[in-house]
């Protein structure tokens, strides 16, 4: 058995086949085992990755969308609800009116009943009054024509009254 | 002189050396374990051995990698999830820098070289001869970058590739063929000179007298092993990835 460190024959170019057939069988298997394995496991990771970004993005986009169409309808709303109180407080305004002049008729129609109940009382009233003036002065006139004349006259004068007042029912 | 004499001298130069020096040291020698596999004429080394033992390690790695891939979870909970998601998520990125995201594929042939010569290149702390300072591993590595380069350059950049031997002018080609050819030849040999001078060097100092054996050896382990070995690994990979991205014409990459 030779010992060597540098051998320059035909069994270096052996060895040297051999190493490459061991080289080759070496990376083989560390491609197949580990290399290519771990490079597809990153590279998995990597795309999941890039994949739930894009997909966040996506989602953050249709949200924007969303948002801006919300805030398209809110302004919207604004909008409608602003003619809406305008519209309310139009038909508030004139039903405000409405109510002042019926109110206005009620009062005039009250106060001219009044009146007139007013002043059907003052004639009854002066009826009345001038009934009982009548019946005083009668009262009077009876006591002084009871002091001031007699039987006879009396009786003479009524006579005349009644006559009178006959013929006048006749006429009338 | 022819070539191959004169580095076979060398080399039997530095054999001499060494086992002169060693015969009270560490041992850096590579031992023949078996002549004749099975009858099939090749023979087994150290070189052999400790590369299985390597790949029985990062088998075994593989295997747990690949069991515990199921108990991952989306987000890494544990240090040996957050581990290896590092050194793959690292060599990805390294080699689509490199080459290019189209040609990240790659990184199945050189997450296992990277592997392998690193572990072959700090395997000496554990007392084994490093598999990389044996010039047939290194070879083998600077090889099949070579056919890489080439395999790449033909079916990716035909016009490109053979443009290329022309460039910058017709009658270059020879100088570029030449170029073409040092490629493997300086990637391997860097490497292993690199890791079998370390390992000398660590071989001629362990026969030095036993007080100066105190502390110094982690020291120069920390530099010719760690450091040594993680910077040839770095430059071996990094190197191949340009050599091969260089081939590759520009707009195929991404």
């Amino acid at each position: 058995m030779e010992d060597f460190i540098l051998s320059l024959d035909i069994n270096m170019l052996k060895d040297l086949a051999f190493q490459l057939l061991n080289t080759v069988i070496l990376c083989a298997v560390m491609s197949y085992l580990l290399y290519k394995p771990v490079k597809n496991f990153l590279a998995a990771r990597r795309d999941r990755i890039e994949g739930q970004i894009n997909s966040a993005e996506g989602q953050l986009k249709e949200a924007n969308k969303m948002k801006a169409l919300y805030e398209e309808k809110l302004r919207a709303i604004d909008k409608e609800k602003e003619m809406i109180l305008t519209e309310a407080r139009n038909r508030g305004a004139q039903r405000e009116q409405e109510i002042i002049a019926e109110a206005k008729l009620e009062a005039e129609t009250l106060k001219n009943r009044a009146m007139v109940d007013i002043q059907r009382e003052q004639e009854k009233a002066k009826d009345e009054i001038k009934k009982q003036i009548i019946e005083v002065s009668s009262i009077m006139a009876s006591r002084f024509v009871a002091e001031a004349i007699d039987r006879e006259k009396q009786e003479k004068m009524v006579d005349e009254v009644i006559s009178d007042l006959g013929e006048v029912k006749w006429l009338s | 002189m022819d070539l191959s004499v004169e580095l076979t001298t060398m080399a039997e130069g530095v054999t001499k050396a060494v086992s002169e020096a060693s015969q009270s040291g560490l041992d850096i020698k590579n031992h023949v374990l078996v002549e004749d596999l099975f009858g099939t004429g090749f023979r087994v080394t150290y070189t052999h051995m400790n590369t299985w033992i390597i790949m029985g390690c990062l088998f075994l790695f593989a295997i747990i990698v690949r069991i515990k891939l199921n108990k991952f979870k989306a987000v890494p909970n544990t240090g040996f999830q957050n581990f290896i998601e590092a050194i793959v998520e690292a060599m990805d990125n390294f080699v689509s820098s490199n080459m290019g995201n189209k040609y990240s594929y790659f990184g199945n042939w050189f997450f296992g070289v990277f592997a392998f010569i690193l572990i072959s290149n700090l395997i000496g702390l554990l007392g084994f001869r490093a598999p990389t300072a044996d010039l047939a591993t290194t070879a083998c590595l600077g090889f099949s970058t070579f056919f890489l380069i080439h395999f790449m350059g033909i079916f990716k950049g035909r016009k490109e590739y053979f443009k290329g031997y022309l460039d910058p002018f017709p009658f270059w080609l020879p100088m570029n063929i030449i170029s073409e050819l040092a490629t493997p030849v300086s990637l391997s040999f860097r490497l292993f000179g690199n890791i079998l001078g370390g390992s000398i060097i660590m071989g001629l100092f362990y026969t030095l007298p036993a007080y100066v054996k105190v502390g110094i050896p982690a020291a120069l382990h920390i530099y010719f092993d760690v450091f040594a070995g993680f910077l040839q690994t770095f430059i071996f990979v990094m190197l191949s990835m340009s050599f091969i991205a260089d081939k590759i014409p520009d707009e195929t990459k991404n």
